[in-house]
């Protein structure tokens, strides 16, 4: 299991008081359930052709640590790189014909 | 709202008893010899779905069961549906682990003329406007024909549904729903923001588009053409929406009226993900009868979009109003306008 952090998720946001996993990347597989609802994992899931969905207790950070708000429980994050509203998908990867499996690759 | 104007016999037959008390007498409406999406039947049929949803003021709540209108809407449904089977060639059979990848392939092959170009680049404030007032037929209950289908769905595909609608609704945050920003959007553009405020206006190929939501949320039988129809407004709608936020920049629209459709470029590209391969994908692996019908509602989507497109611009470009230009009299027999490229 991963390390994690008990503490304020976000410093001044509303008192929240969350648990937060320093690592939170574990094998994607099943589908994540109700974000930010009485779950501590966040699942990642590349999408066969298209973006990286995430679901669960996540929060999006600059490099610099300012918040990125996702504007909703799940998101989808660019990965053809060529979205016009990075890090999100903005189905720019359809018309650029991207592909790339939703499993591993090389299949490990 | 209040009931729409007629537009021919059937809804002035319909309309008629509708704003009397609900009874048993037989509510005969003469479909036989009309083009099945002639204005005056999606308006009936219209009105019809609309007692499922938020109802009209001057019209008796319960008249929503009435086996007279029942019975009339049925006969009213019998021709839409034979209309939508003769316009949208059934997709070729695929097995249940193909209906992801036919669906994706069904969205590429789509070759509808882009209105989202139009939008973006030439289109003035007027002509904007008319697109708003026609989508407003929809999206001011936006998401809500699909919501009929959560409780006739277990397991991952209903999971699925409702992690989409959730966001569609905003999360449970009223300022973030999908029909509270597009109010937002209207306003923004002067237009008036009240539910149905446009019935009267829109074409009979505009009400199809709603109608068509409707026949499969309101029949369980038709779940699977319900996945398959959000699958497709999911999947086209990350791009035309940029576009559509562009144009209405350009033309002047500040954050609050664009945000709207800056909302459904990230929203719509994670449903899109959602509703293709767990809603789809999932009920297809769970009912694998279901399959060529997700594909059958995906085609009805696009197509009907794609004549509704075909007639926007087709008017715009002969320097007319896609719009009826005021509520039609009550007698009309029929709205020449809907009848170019409405369903037949």
């Amino acid at each position: 299991m991963a390390p994690r952090v008990r503490g304020p998720l976000l410093p001044g946001r509303r008192g929240s008081n969350r648990t937060v996993r320093m690592f939170p990347l574990l094998p994607a597989g099943k589908r994540g359930g109700m974000a930010n609802e009485g779950e501590d994992t966040v699942t990642v899931t590349p999408c066969e052709d298209g973006p990286l969905l995430v679901r669960g207790p996540f929060r999006l950070v600059t490099q610099d640590g300012e918040p990125i708000p996702a504007g909703r429980a799940t998101v989808a994050l660019c990965r053809c790189g060529l979205s016009s509203t990075k890090p999100f998908c903005d189905g720019s990867h359809k018309a650029a014909g991207f592909r790339a499996p939703s499993e591993p690759d090389p299949a490990a | 709202m209040r009931l729409p104007a007629a537009r021919g016999p059937v809804t002035a037959t319909l309309f008629e008893r509708l704003a009397g008390p609900p009874d048993d007498r037989p509510l005969p409406l003469d479909v036989t010899g009309a083009a099945p999406a002639d204005p005056d039947v999606q308006l009936a049929l219209f009105a019809c779905y609309e007692l499922h949803y938020r109802g009209f003021e001057d019209v008796d709540d319960r008249w929503e069961w009435q086996p007279s209108l029942l019975a009339a809407r049925a006969a009213l449904e019998r021709r839409f549906e034979a209309a939508l089977a003769r316009a949208v060639p059934r997709p070729p059979l695929v097995e249940p682990q193909g209906v992801r990848r036919a669906l994706n392939e069904l969205v590429a092959a789509d070759d509808g003329p882009s209105l989202s170009e139009y939008l973006a680049r030439r289109a003035d404030r007027g002509q904007f406007r008319e697109f708003v007032i026609h989508r407003s037929i929809y999206q001011l209950k936006e998401a809500d024909p699909h919501t009929w289908a959560i409780p006739r769905l277990a397991g991952g595909p209903k999971a699925a549904l409702v992690e989409i609608q959730a966001d569609e609704y905003g999360g449970g945050r009223r300022e973030r729903m999908h029909s509270e920003l597009f109010r937002a959007t209207m306003r923004g553009l002067g237009l008036d923001d009240s539910y149905g405020a446009y019935l009267d206006r829109v074409p009979g190929i505009t009400l199809a588009i709603s109608n068509a939501m409707s026949l499969f949320g309101l029949h369980r039988r038709r779940r699977g053409a319900l996945a398959g129809h959000l699958a497709a407004l999911e999947m086209t709608s990350s791009l035309p929406n940029r576009r559509y936020a562009a144009g209405l920049r350009r033309l002047g629209g500040d954050a609050g009226a664009a945000r709207f459709y800056d909302e459904h470029v990230q929203a719509d590209a994670v449903h899109e993900q959602i509703a293709a391969h767990d809603l789809c994908g999932g009920l297809a692996a769970a009912e694998p009868s279901l399959a060529g019908d997700i594909l059958f509602g995906a085609a009805c989507a696009l197509e009907l979009e794609r004549r509704w497109a075909a007639y926007v611009l087709a008017r715009w470009e002969r320097g007319r109003s896609s719009l009826l230009e005021t509520a039609p009299p009550a007698d009309a027999r029929q709205e020449s306008t809907g009848q170019v490229v409405g369903l037949r």
